[in-house]
């Protein structure tokens, strides 16, 4: 529930509440009042009728007034009485509530029974037309809160969802800093600033910490030259045993796995850096032909059949060394997996490339360690830097492609679909 | 023959000076922007290696220098910056070559030995020695006068190893000179035996000399 209709309903609640409480509250109170009133007004008739009634028939009262009724009494005990009580008036045919006094005096010796009553028909005309002020000003209050409502969704509201808007399609990877605009509103504005401070904060430590991987990298590659270097000339030096050889190879091995490591780093900081926007329409299945053939000999060298199939001619617009990346990675990496005597399968589709190579062992992979960083499956031992899909997933996350893996018949497939 | 080397790390280009010493190349290194202007300016060399990123200046400068001249001296930017737009630039700018940061010296002078030739022997594109004829334009190899039936692979492997000449060259750098650009990824030096045996097969076949040593088994020896 949106927090404007929440906000809306809880104030229409209480207001229903009090005018609920308050109208009965005011109808007894009102109705006390006016009684109260008629009940004086009785007094100062009673006052008048006792004065008068030493000197003058109770005739002259009653005649002239038929809510006057005066009888002798025997009766001499003083006594007074008020109540309300609905009286049937002939003339207009129903019941009509009277305010009703009756008392005894004595006036002259002589004892009289006096009842005077009092119509209150107009006072509850009255309070019923109170009532409908009541309701009507009740309804009223309902459409000016609608109305405010409305009022503050333009003012308040709109701004604010605006900023929930830039908030949730916000990615630090993507974006600068969220510039939203100021408000006069306080509580909008504070949000609106503390998000912007926030933000950009955001920001320049994520752009920190993409220049630190490639600034890294960068770096390493001087020591990584000198190492490489100093391992060439050990190489050339006369006299080495074999024991030394072996140790130099085992050297050789881990500062070539060294520099593609880095290598591998500094290309997908460089992906994360946005640093391969030139497209331009690459021929999916000639890039693909021309990497086959640059492991022909491997191929061959390992009886490993390849068989390519190509159901569509397809192009993509893409960064030329990323897209050749991508296809190389997985072909290398299906060779790389493909057991001596087995099968490569390339399979260009339309919109999709397929790289399928045999299994070692007839099951999947593990899903849940594809696709991450210096993740390996468990049974490979293999020297790869850990970063192949890795930097295949970024490709494809970049160019916004699928990257998919399946296992059918023996084989294990990677798909991307462009 | 004689060698610039522009290159602020001095560990660096002291390794490149020994291993091309051994080429017969003479080598001098200038380590900072000034004094390879200097060295330019004063002396005439046959190929120079230029770094990009110099304390004091950026080397493609001097590239530019060197072309506003008219020098005629092959240049091979060897950079740590491995930027896709610092080699365009570069080979724009009438750079020869672009080699980034590691590399193996065996591949470094492979390109040197080719960068040279370039200039020196305009329009000759045949390397010879002993009984070999290699030709570098059609990518053919003759063995007495016989032509070799060699891969492409087999064909840059032989190459490699005639430019590096009495040097032992390791499984790995002939297997990430062979892998080109994809280096990354190949992580197979089995392959190199592989191919090193077809190649000895072939030379045995047409008659050559089998000049590949094997060195205890972990690299190779092209000896003449």
């Amino acid at each position: 529930m949106k927090l404007t209709n929440h906000i809306a309903i809880h104030y229409i609640g209480v207001t229903i509440a009090v005018l609920l409480m308050a109208t009965p509250i005011t109808y007894f109170v009102l109705r006390a009042v006016m009684i109260n009133s008629i009940d004086e007004s009785i007094e100062f008739q009673r006052e008048w009728i006792e004065k008068k009634l030493g000197n003058a028939s109770p005739i002259t009262f009653t005649s002239f007034d038929e809510n006057i009724t005066i009888r002798p009494t025997e009766d001499t005990t003083l006594y007074e009485r008020h109540y309300t009580e609905d009286i049937y008036v002939a003339q207009d045919k129903e019941m009509v509530p009277y305010r009703i006094m009756e008392f005894n005096t004595t006036t002259n010796g002589t004892s009289y029974f006096i009842r005077i009553q009092r119509s209150l028909v107009e006072n509850e005309d009255l309070l019923q037309a109170i009532l409908v002020m009541q309701i009507f000003i009740l309804i009223l209050l309902f459409l000016a809160l609608l109305f405010i409502n409305r009022r503050l969704n333009k003012k308040i509201w709109i701004p604010f969802y605006k900023t929930l808007n830039a908030l949730s399609l916000f990615r630090i990877d993507r974006d600068g800093p969220l510039n939203l605009p100021k408000s006069s509103i306080t509580e909008l504005n504070n949000l609106n600033q503390s998000l912007n401070t926030l933000t950009s904060h955001n920001a320049r430590i994520f752009k920190a910490q993409k220049e630190f991987t490639e600034n890294a990298s960068h770096e390493l590659q001087m020591p990584l030259a000198i190492m490489q270097s100093k391992l060439d000339l050990l190489w050339q030096t006369d006299s080495l045993n074999q024991e030394q050889v072996n140790l130099l190879e085992e050297m050789s091995e881990t500062s070539s796995r060294m520099r593609k490591l880095n290598k591998s780093l500094l290309l997908l900081a460089k992906i994360d850096n946005n640093q391969f926007a030139e497209k331009r329409e690459i021929n999916v299945p000639e890039t693909t032909r021309h990497i086959l053939t640059q492991h022909e000999e491997t191929f061959s060298e390992r009886n490993i059949h390849v068989v390519t199939l190509q159901k569509a001619s397809s192009t993509v617009i893409a960064d030329e060394i990323l897209t050749v990346t991508l296809i190389t990675n997985l072909i290398t990496n299906a060779l790389r997996y493909t057991p001596k005597d087995g099968t490569l399968e390339v399979q260009i589709l339309l919109n999709a490339i397929r790289v399928g190579n045999t299994a070692v062992e007839n099951q999947p992979l593990d899903r849940s360690k594809l696709f991450k960083r210096f993740q390996k499956q468990s049974h490979c031992n293999s020297s790869g830097t850990g970063l192949g899909l890795e930097i295949c997933r970024r490709i494809c996350e970049l160019n916004n492609w699928q990257i998919r893996y399946e296992f059918l018949e023996g084989k294990h497939w990677f798909v991307v679909e462009f | 023959m004689k060698i610039l080397i522009v290159e602020d790390e001095e560990k660096l280009s002291q390794s490149i000076a020994e291993y091309l010493k051994h080429e017969n190349y003479v080598c001098d290194v200038a380590e900072n922007f000034n004094e390879a202007m200097y060295k330019i300016g004063g002396f005439d060399y046959d190929c120079i290696l230029l770094d990009i990123s110099l304390p004091d200046g950026n080397g493609l400068n001097i590239l530019k220098a060197l072309k506003a001249d008219n020098k005629t001296e092959g240049v091979i930017i060897i950079s740590a910056k491995d930027a896709i737009d610092d080699k365009i630039i570069g080979l724009q700018l009438g750079a020869d070559d672009y080699l980034a940061k590691p590399f193996h010296l065996s591949e470094l002078s492979a390109r040197i030995v080719s960068v040279i030739r370039r200039r020196r022997f305009d329009g000759n594109n045949t390397l010879k020695f002993n009984e070999f004829l290699i030709d570098t334009l059609a990518k053919t190899v003759y063995v007495n006068g016989k032509l070799l039936d060699l891969t492409k692979t087999q064909y840059d492997l032989l190459l490699y190893f005639v430019m590096n000449k009495n040097r032992v060259l390791s499984k790995i750098a002939i297997a990430e000179h062979l892998a080109g650009d994809n280096t990354e990824f190949f992580d197979n030096f089995d392959i190199v035996y592989a191919h090193v045996k077809n190649l000895k097969k072939k030379i045995a076949q047409a008659g050559g000399t089998d000049y590949i040593k094997s060195i205890y088994g972990m690299g190779y020896k092209f000896e003449v």
